[in-house]
């Protein structure tokens, strides 16, 4: 799982050059790419440039083979290649992006669109160790843009620039526009200037300021990609309110030389690309090089508070962070250690799973000595920097070292291009036998939490027979949730996949359905290796955005076995059947998670369980993790023409455990939009505006757990006859989304729609036989399936189908057991006078019409319905957000709260692991009643009553989901309680 | 195919001047190559420059990308004009131009290539103050100066132990010979010296705050030859 490999390739055998100060950028978008820099010359003897390009170092392998590409604009007879470089791919541009130092403290910004074509020179500019970091925007405004990133000091202060859109404009690609100092204080700062993107738009920066004596390391933050108003002032200090917090002071930063190699000032900062609230900084504190100290801090709350020493190192320097999809942080640094008579430098690279709380899995990947060979570059003997970087679940790196091929000098393994010979621990030249000595040469290495062959995942997304998800974590496609590879039959016998190599999903309906998952293999398997077993496990979540994922039954796993010969794709051959119930919309959203032994999905055991994809953190659960694949999507069918009228409903819950608004983004694409006579969107019951492609729908103020309807309602689709029409909505939170979801209008001919009509009928029937037990809904039921029946579905007889006093009836029922349906405008009756004019004007058309129209509306009443009544999706939710609460229920008079938090983390451990089940939720609420009637007590005192939501909860232990809609209940009033008293405790307790 | 005529030209910016034989069109020895029509595998016959260490590629397959509309058929023996391009197990280069190969024509390309290094020398001789053939005694890093930054203020000095003095106004005593220990606007040029290391120096005075004592600087990459030259150097500054 540990690849270390010497990057000079064989054609450089004879290379003595001090290949110092290495950069390392691997393509997010094809992990298997990557670029690297060091002080290389474009000749192996370490002679001035011969030609006017200075090579960069390139692998389209994966690492294990490297290749030297002359593309970086130098000059003949240069003695420097270039100064202070580093390169980064853009996200998914693959576009790369470079900065380095010319002599005389000025930087390039350079763009190249591969690594076989010269960069340009974009921008000419004053400052030192240009350290470039870029991504491509995948969501929302902006998409498609390379946002690049170029921190470099300029002798007193902190600069950064930074362009919004780099790929394709021409010099200088908007880096002119961009140019601040990250510094609010007076003074200067040191070497080092770093910076860290989330993409959501979050960027940290990181920097020492200060004099050697007394330094600080400070970090700033600006939430809207360096353009917020005024930008980077997101974290003050307390100490004197100017923006940038500090993290660490009153520190001396002395500079020496530390084993041939300089040292004065070390920096790296790292973000969770799970939490952008997550992020590490890595530090150096001296007196002299001789207590040259790493230190590692982290923030949890984006950078306003501080977890000093999280790891401290001393006589190391050189340090890299990153943060994995799995949020394991990996650390990569280099240690003078004593060795003999002298001392070696030792290259570590930790990977933590628990923020460094145990000691973490160390990997030694170079202990070389540190004498030897001489250093040629005034202190920079092995680089003032190297780099580590996290994608997906891996983590891939660069440092340099003594090439010396010597075994014992990596105890990770080692792999070498260039002529060598293990045994005699000798470099030879380019005839093959010649010695060559010892020099300093960049070192690749990667760290695999799981290697290709043992990585299976489900595809996101499927184009075309030869344009799909090939495993990249993130996914890069930003519509993950319409052509995934999980999907539902009505017949489970065998899985079907179209000729356009996409499975063929239907709406479950109730009664039987079969969930299947077709699962992708990263790399072939080593002959011989074992058979290896993949457990799918199928959940499934109402239609919307933030609901909660549940097992689609008590028996939700389903396995596929790989055997050793078994590279392609494999489906389940049997679908795993499972049971909707018969109360639920068949519109749904389906869910898989698969596992093995050596490739567990990430947040396991539960995973999506009890969660949406997104919450509790703004974690992209389905994306970043490659095991994991959701199809949230409708098919409705809508008669062409421009008689229809259709209102769609989506569920918009609130997944998170803290009352916020949520923002829904509208999107289609503009032939769409032409092609409809009319379409318009809105909150239910609230204003409605035209749809526009990129608006934004905000539901304000939502509570926990709380469910509220976005309506779009869609007139004549006429032009666009038998051509889906995708409509899509994604949740954002600032630039990143984290979910979404399709409705793709099908325009249909008269019998499609009819017969589409006829099987939501049944369905919308079934729903109401289930929830109020009306025979005549099971009654309207049979009719409908008997109708169904008939070969030719016609206009006419659809017409005599429909029983309207029934009908009426049942709606009227349905509309008075759900009185919370008026505040959202959900209103059948509007439809069903529609539907009953038609019917007497003899007009199928418009019935179909009124019928799909009425059927939607229908749904969304009788899901409001439900709702109202509990939800065990949301069980998980509510115990969360009560942890939440009592942690914050800090005054000694709430005796049991501690019991409630531990308690109620204990039950999230057991349910994730599947321990426990829904209905071991009442034994959980019981057995913590007598501390929900303190809480009420204490509470009650200062006038506010809890009591009346704890006789509800105890009235509703027989059932687990009226038990949720009590126990949310109470969670609701105590939240409003909450706050009041923790100001009340903090003013007590300053008296 | 080059014209004669730019000859000059080629030969002075080109890394790689060697004879190949065409062995497949439209193929490479790399596969990260984009294979076009202009792509070819050569072997190479005998290389008359390459840049230092890349070892005798004589009996080597290369790939060349060609320019423009090449007519180059297998089997065809060609003078390859060519800058560096990709170096990993194999060898990629993209041409500046090429000549069908012929001995007179590999005359003229060495005499071409003697007369551009003679000139280039020349200026150097002529511009130096001194030159003096030896080795480097010892290397040493200069203190930082008061205009010290991460990287300008940066330097490096070699003693020369002396095995000859070429060209001197006098015979000063040991020469301290300075260089830019990072990277530095006014001497980018200029050459960085290790231990150990023979060959000729063309010299000229350098003062700065920090070097204190008179030193002297190699200011151009051509500023140190190997001792082998030493006759060449002699001359040119006989006729300097």
């Amino acid at each position: 799982m540990v690849l270390v490999v010497n990057i000079i390739p064989a054609t450089w055998s004879d290379d003595i050059n001090q290949d110092s100060e290495p950069g390392l950028s691997v393509n997010p978008a094809n992990p298997g790419e990557m670029v690297a820099t060091a002080f290389t010359l474009d000749n192996p003897a370490g002679e001035p440039m011969v030609g006017p390009l200075a090579p960069v170092f390139y692998s389209d392998d994966g690492g294990q083979h490297w290749m030297l590409s002359n593309i970086v604009p130098s000059g003949v007879g240069e003695s420097w290649p270039t100064g202070d470089i580093t390169v980064r791919y853009g996200g998914s541009s693959g576009v790369l992006y470079g900065g380095y130092l010319t002599p005389g403290k000025n930087m390039y910004i350079l763009r190249s669109p591969n690594v076989m074509t010269p960069m340009t020179k974009l921008l000419y500019h004053s400052g030192d160790q240009p350290y470039v970091q870029a991504t491509t925007v995948l969501h929302g405004s902006g998409r498609g843009n390379d946002r690049v990133y170029v921190p470099f000091n300029d002798s007193a202060y902190p600069g950064l620039i930074f362009s919004l859109d780099a790929a394709t404009a021409p010099a200088p690609a908007g880096f002119d526009q961009n140019y601040l100092n990250l510094n609010a204080r007076p003074g200067t700062c040191g070497v080092q200037v770093r910076v860290a993107i989330h993409v959501s738009g979050v960027i940290y920066g990181a920097f020492y300021y200060g004099s050697a004596q007394n330094s600080k390391v400070v970090v700033v933050r600006d939430n809207n990609w360096g353009k917020g108003n005024p930008p980077f002032e997101v974290l003050t200090d307390l100490s004197d309110m100017k923006a940038g917090k500090i993290v660490a002071e009153n520190f001396p930063i002395s500079g020496g030389v530390m084993g041939q190699q300089r040292v004065e000032g070390s920096m790296s900062i790292a973000v969770d690309p799970n939490d952008s609230e997550r992020v590490y900084i890595a530090y150096a504190t001296a007196t002299s090089s001789a207590d040259y100290t790493l230190h590692v801090a982290s923030s949890s709350n984006g950078g306003a508070d501080w977890f000093l020493d999280r790891r401290v190192v001393p006589t190391a320097t050189n340090p890299g962070l990153a943060i994995n999809t799995l949020g394991h942080v990996g650390f990569l640094y280099q240690q003078l250690m004593p060795s003999g008579g002298g001392s070696n430098w030792v290259t570590r690279f930790e990977r933590s799973s628990d923020d460094f709380t145990s000691p973490p899995e160390t990997f030694v990947l170079a202990d070389t000595p540190s004498e030897t060979p001489i250093d040629t570059l005034s202190g920079v003997y092995l680089g003032d920097y190297l780099h580590l970087q996290a994608i997906g679940k891996d983590f891939y790196g660069i440092f340099c070292a003594n090439n010396t091929p010597d075994l014992n000098n990596f105890p990770s393994g080692v792999s070498y291009q260039r002529n060598h010979h293990f045994p005699n621990k000798k470099l030879l030249g380019n005839d093959g036998h010649t010695e060559i000595s010892p020099s300093i040469d960049p070192f690749f290495f990667k760290v695999e939490a799981v290697s290709a062959q043992d990585d299976f995942y489900v595809r996101d997304w499927t184009d075309s027979a030869a344009s799909y998800d090939t495993g990249v974590e993130p996914s890069t496609n930003p519509v993950f949730y319409e052509t995934s590879d999980v999907w539902n039959q009505l017949d489970g016998s065998a899985p079907i996949i179209q000729a356009d190599n996409l499975p063929a999903h239907q709406i479950p309906q109730a009664g039987d359905n079969f969930a299947f998952v077709r699962v992708s293999r990263r790399a072939a398997p080593d002959p011989g290796s074992p058979p290896v077993t993949v457990t799918a496990h199928f959940l499934y979540a109402d239609f919307g955005l933030g609901t909660l994922y549940q097992d689609i039954s008590a028996s939700p796993l389903g396995q596929i076995v790989f055997a050793a010969t078994d590279s392609s794709p494999k489906a389940l051959t049997n679908g795993i059947q499972w049971q909707l119930p018969a109360s639920h919309s068949p519109h749904i959203c389906l869910a898989v998670q698969i596992s093995t032994p050596a490739d567990p999905f990430a947040l396991a055991p539960g995973g999506l369980l009890g969660h949406a994809p997104g919450w509790p953190t703004t974690d992209l659960m389905v994306i970043n993790d490659n095991n994991k694949a959701q199809r949230n999507i409708d098919f409705p069918m809508m008669l062409a023409g421009r008689i229809s009228k259709i209102t769609f409903y989506i569920l918009i819950h609130n997944a998170a455990t803290y009352r916020r608004d949520m923002s829904i983004r509208c999107e289609a694409s503009q032939e769409i939009l032409r092609s409809l006579k009319s379409i318009s969107v809105g909150e239910a019951g609230g204003r409605r505006r035209r749809f526009r492609s990129g608006d934004m729908i905000t539901f304000a103020g939502m509570e926990p757990g709380e469910s509220r309807w976005l309506t779009l309602t869609v007139r004549g689709a006429s032009a666009t006859k038998g051509k889906p029409l995708p409509i899509r909505f994604r949740e954002m939170v600032g630039e990143q989304v984290l979910n979404g979801m399709s409705i793709v209008v099908r325009p249909s001919p008269l019998a499609a729609v009819i017969r589409d009509n006829l099987q939501f009928h049944l369905a919308v029937m079934n729903r109401l036989e289930a929830i109020f037990g009306v025979e005549a809904a099971h009654q309207e039921g049979l009719r409908a399936r008997a109708m169904l029946d008939r070969e030719q579905l016609l206009g006419k007889a659809y017409l005599f189908f429909f029983d309207l006093k029934v009908l009426e009836e049942l709606i009227r029922i349905a509309a008075d057991a759900t009185p919370e349906a008026a505040s959202f405008r959900i209103l059948p009756n509007r439809d069903f006078r529609w539907l009953k004019s038609s019917i007497i004007a003899r007009n199928p058309q418009a019935a179909a019409a009124a019928h799909a129209a009425l059927l939607h509306t229908l749904d969304a009443l009788l899901t409001t319905h439900e709702k109202s009544q509990g939800d065990v999706a949301d069980i998980l939710l509510n115990v969360g957000w009560q942890a939440d609460l009592y942690t914050r229920l800090d005054s000694p008079k709430f005796k049991l709260a501690g019991s409630v938090v531990s308690t109620s983390r204990s039950f999230i451990a057991d349910y994730e692991a599947r321990r426990i089940v829904s209905q071991d939720y009442p034994s959980f609420i019981r057995e913590l009643l007598p501390a929900f009637r303190e809480t009420a007590v204490q509470v009650a005192r200062r006038g506010k009553v809890l009591g009346k939501s704890v006789t509800d909860m105890e009235r509703s232990l027989d059932s687990p989901a009226a038990l949720q809609r009590a126990h949310r209940r109470f969670l609701l009033s105590l939240q409003a309680h909450v706050p009041n008293l923790s100001r009340r405790l903090r003013l007590q307790r300053k008296k | 195919m080059a014209n004669l005529p730019n000859l000059e030209k080629l030969v002075g910016q080109s890394e790689f001047i060697f004879q190949a034989g065409v062995e497949k069109l439209g193929e490479a020895t790399l596969p990260i190559v984009p294979v076009t029509k202009e792509t070819a595998i050569v072997v190479v016959d005998e290389v008359l420059r390459r840049p230092p260490g890349l070892g005798d590629l004589s009996g080597r397959a290369v790939t060349v990308q060609f320019t423009g509309k090449p007519r180059v058929s297998k089997g065809q023996d060609l003078l390859i004009f060519a800058q560096g391009w990709l170096y990993g197990a194999s060898i990629a280069l993209k041409e500046y131009g090429h000549i069908r190969a012929g001995p007179s024509i590999r005359k003229q390309v060495i005499e071409t290539q003697q007369r551009l290094q003679k000139r280039a020398l020349r200026q150097r001789v002529r511009r130096a103050e001194i030159i003096v053939a030896g080795q480097v005694k010892e290397v040493r890093l200069l203190p930082l100066g008061e205009e010290s930054g991460e990287e300008d203020a940066e330097w490096g000095e070699a003693m020369l132990e002396i095995a000859s003095w070429e060209k001197s106004p006098q015979q000063v005593k040991p020469i301290r010979v300075v260089y830019p220990a990072r990277p530095n606007w006014r001497y980018r040029r200029a050459r960085r010296f290790h231990q150990a290391q023979e060959g000729i120096w063309m010299l000229r005075s350098v003062a700065a705050k920090i070097f204190q004592d008179k030193a002297y600087i190699a200011e151009d990459v051509q500023d140190f030859q190997p001792l082998e030259r030493l006759e060449l150097v002699r001359a040119l500054i006989r006729g300097a």
